[in-house]
């Protein structure tokens, strides 16, 4: 016995290249191009509008379509169709004639397990979504709120807002989406709205507001059969998210002759009719549809267009499962000029019927986002003393160069003057902190003046040019300890002109996550800009949130800041992911000061002369050496 | 222009461009046909076929990326529609010898080794002793058309595991089970067109 020949892959190669062979095409490409330019392709826009309303009548259609399909192909001399012969000679037909009528024996019900239903995306979700995945031209199904914009009514410089209405906008979203729509009576006030609305992104910050959704009570989708029992029954801009079994012919339902005009729209009846029903039965019987008893009747193509992966076993469809979104349409028969029979044409007003809108297809599964790093224990940062000053350039001064450093000291000549080399009054600006070792001078900037008043005693600002050389900012106002105040000690913005010129804070910075839309600023300033649209910030004494939905309102116990103070120095940004568009709100020590005229002349500065405070920096921890 | 513009422009209801497309492919459709059906001139007509239907469906391929898949798909589904369509022809069975009593899978220590091996290493021997791949040609024709389907596209058309799974519309785990099972099913079909 000979067992070196063993079944492998060799041999089933072999066996399926014996079967394969070199098959003869010559001829063969012709012969599809021509009955490709014979056969029309298909198209979206279906036949004209008809319903059938007996198997019979049915029957009798398809027969004299037969007929008529035979006898031309006999007159045409071949008996069949060109090029599609067989070695027995009989004439072949392609699938999805309607000659080939005889279902498969394995057309039986699908069955398939229900997945998981596509429920609304949340503005988190969605959120989500968008940071990974372009949904420019999909369909969405969102669960939010759509409100417009609602800009801080705190008497600040830009309290008059912006004069005209802002577009709607998606709550919470990150990007800030607009909300537009093709039909605005669609997204007409009363504002905000809050629900499931059907919409299809336009591009990466508007969305196309298409309606509102109908779900079920547990906010997912509907069975078919809990559509109301007449289309009628619901309103044509309203949408229903629907879970159930689509179907239908895959062979066009003949007709007897066709009227002169070819209508636009959904149709119904002759073509490919198609059902939507709770369970996965076959409706589909030769060229029949029965609509399920547990489902509705959809418009035509439905299911080639909305099936995932359209199969068919002769004239019927697979089943397919999905979740899509209906709604009710109406369709004018009067429109329909010249039909063929009374049959066909039924109606001389309008009919409601179901129609499949879209189908959802399930979201983009996104990584779930890290846990935000919890925030270390927060220790006020104190001004630093001479000692720590001393001790940490001489260990690492490159830490502290470029700087800015809160020092609390003895601004003095040296001593002695000698020390000083040129006038005296040139000896001025060698200015020394008592102390310091080796001493370290204070120079003033271009824009600053040291004290008037020398020796000075007290904190101050500047920045560490070189290990033994400040340049002076300016005199900083603490607590009394010299520790750090809380924002709602800061004097009110108009009584603080003339104290001095800088403020040691802690507090809680916050602000919106995302630019809040607003008409255009005529001329901005540059620099900080505080027009109450934008990236509006503020900082408090509290982790109070500062945002509500669209809304900004500066705390009670804070201050106004900067546009994008938060995401300028917030420790470590965070942005909410729940969607009310705020940030979340952190606590660190900064260096304050006031800004002034940020606002042009016009209608978004009106009051308080344009005073505002405004964030210089954050005071960082000093290096260890330095730690008071 | 690419494979991509072709199927674009096809859609769209240019002749040529299609032309361009089903020749491309017309061979190793034909071939493919060939083997599953193993009938050259049914073949042509599952080919002529799916060509029809590509055309026609062209213009609702949802992903013309994925027009290879799409269209070897409708050529399987054609291929299958044909083998439905056949009267099956029953094959007379041929016993040439009884099965040995001590069974093939043992190994000479008595005990069971390499069974597998052992058992269709003797089925292909006697195969081979009809003096041609007759057994094994006629055990392929007892597959179904599924399996036969996994066959041609895994040792004939050479097709990654992943392309077989997105062209049957199953799961990669799925195609992989089944074309093992397609696998055994002709083992053991030859097996018994070896009796």
């Amino acid at each position: 016995m000979n067992d070196k020949r063993v079944l492998d892959d060799q041999a089933i190669r072999a066996l399926l290249e014996k079967r394969a062979g070199r098959p003869d095409v010559a001829g063969r490409l012709a012969t599809a191009r021509s009955v490709a330019a014979a056969t029309s392709q298909r198209r979206r826009s279906r036949s004209w509008l008809a319903v059938v309303r007996s198997p019979a009548l049915a029957g009798a259609a398809g027969l004299a379509l037969l007929i008529a399909i035979v006898a031309a192909n006999l007159l045409a001399g071949g008996g069949r169709l060109p090029g599609t012969g067989t070695a027995s000679g009989e004439p072949t037909i392609p699938a999805r004639s309607p000659l080939s009528s005889t279902p498969s024996p394995s057309a039986s019900p699908a069955v398939a397990a229900f997945g998981a239903s596509v429920l609304p995306l949340t503005v988190t979700q969605l959120n989500a979504v968008l940071g990974s995945y372009s949904l420019v031209g999909r369909q969405l199904v969102i669960t939010g709120s759509i409100q417009v914009p609602v800009i801080s009514s705190h008497p600040v410089c830009c309290s008059s807002g912006p004069p005209t209405q802002p577009a709607a906008i998606l709550v919470g979203s990150t990007p800030l989406l607009q909300v537009e729509s093709a039909a605005p009576a669609l997204l007409a006030d009363p504002f905000p709205f809050l629900g499931t609305f059907a919409a299809k992104m336009v591009d990466a910050r508007t969305l196309d507001f298409e309606g509102i959704v109908t779900t079920s009570g547990l906010g997912g989708p509907i069975m078919p059969s809990q559509l109301p029992a007449s289309a009628a029954k619901s309103g044509t801009d309203q949408f229903w998210l629907v879970s159930g079994w689509i179907a239908g012919l895959e062979a066009d339902l003949p007709c007897p002759a066709a009227p002169d005009q070819n209508p636009t729209g959904p149709q119904y009846g002759c073509g490919r009719n198609a059902s939507l029903s709770d369970t996965g039965s076959q409706p589909v019987s030769g060229f029949e549809l029965t609509i399920p008893k547990d489902g509705v009747r959809v418009q035509n193509d439905a299911y080639d267009d909305f099936a995932a992966n359209p199969e068919a076993t002769g004239t019927a469809a697979l089943p397919e499962q999905a979740e899509f979104l209906v709604r009710a349409i109406a369709v004018h028969a009067a429109a329909v000029n010249s039909c063929p029979s009374a049959d066909y044409c039924p109606f001389n007003q309008v009919q409601y019927y179901w129609a499949v809108f879209a189908r959802i297809d399930p979201w983009p599964v996104v990584p779930s986002a890290p846990s935000p790093t919890p925030a270390p224990s927060f220790e006020p940062v104190l001004p630093l003393t001479v000692e720590h000053l001393t001790a940490a350039l001489g260990t690492a001064p490159q830490t502290l160069t470029g700087r800015e450093l809160v020092i609390t000291g003895e601004l003095v000549y040296p001593t002695p003057v000698a020390s000083c080399v040129g006038t005296v009054s040139g000896c001025h600006d060698r200015v020394v902190i008592l102390g310091s070792q080796p001493a370290v001078a204070v120079v003033p900037s271009a824009s600053t003046k040291l004290p008037s008043s020398l020796p000075f005693r007290g904190t101050f600002a500047a920045t560490l040019i070189d290990a033994t050389t400040l340049q002076f900012e300016g005199v900083v106002t603490t607590a009394a300890d010299g520790s750090p105040i809380l924002p709602t000690q800061l004097p009110p913005t108009w009584n603080a002109t003339g104290t001095h010129p800088y403020w040691l804070v802690q507090g809680w910075i916050a602000g919106y996550d995302v630019a809040v839309p607003c008409q255009p600023v005529p001329s901005p300033s540059a620099g900080p800009q505080y027009y109450g649209c934008g990236v509006t910030s503020s900082l408090g004494d509290t982790a109070a949130q500062p945002v509500s939905g669209t809304t900004f309102n500066v705390p009670k116990d804070g201050v106004q800041v900067q546009d994008r103070a938060y995401d300028d120095f917030a420790p470590s940004p965070l942005h909410l992911l729940i969607g009310q568009g705020g940030t979340v709100p952190e606590l660190a020590t900064f260096l304050v000061d006031q800004n002034l005229g940020a606002c042009p002349p016009g209608i978004f500065c009106t009051a308080f002369g344009g005073y505002h405070w405004h964030i210089v920096t954050r005071i960082d921890p000093w290096p260890d050496a330095a730690q008071p | 222009m690419t494979e991509l513009d072709l199927v674009g422009r096809a859609r769209q209801g240019d002749l040529d461009a299609f032309t361009a497309l089903a020749g491309a492919r017309l061979l190793a459709m034909t071939r493919t046909a060939t083997a599953i059906l193993g009938d050259e001139p049914e073949a042509h007509d599952a080919v002529q076929e799916a060509l029809i239907s590509i055309w026609r469906e062209l213009p609702t391929l949802r992903e013309p990326e994925r027009f290879d898949a799409w269209a070897g798909r409708i050529l399987v589904n054609a291929c299958r529609h044909a083998l439905k369509r056949r009267i099956r022809v029953r094959v007379r069975e041929i016993r040439l010898s009884p099965e040995p009593a001590d069974g093939p899978g043992f190994g000479d220590d008595g005990r069971l080794a390499r069974p597998a091996a052992v058992g269709f290493a003797t089925v292909a021997a006697r195969a081979e002793s009809l003096g041609d791949d007759d057994a094994l040609n006629r055990a392929f024709e007892r597959l179904d058309a599924e399996q036969r389907t996994l066959l041609v596209l895994h040792h004939l058309e050479e097709r990654p595991l992943t392309e077989i799974a997105a062209l049957l519309g199953i799961p990669i785990g799925t195609a992989k089970s089944r074309l093992f099972t397609a696998r055994r099913a002709l083992e053991i079909a030859l097996e018994r067109e070896s009796r």
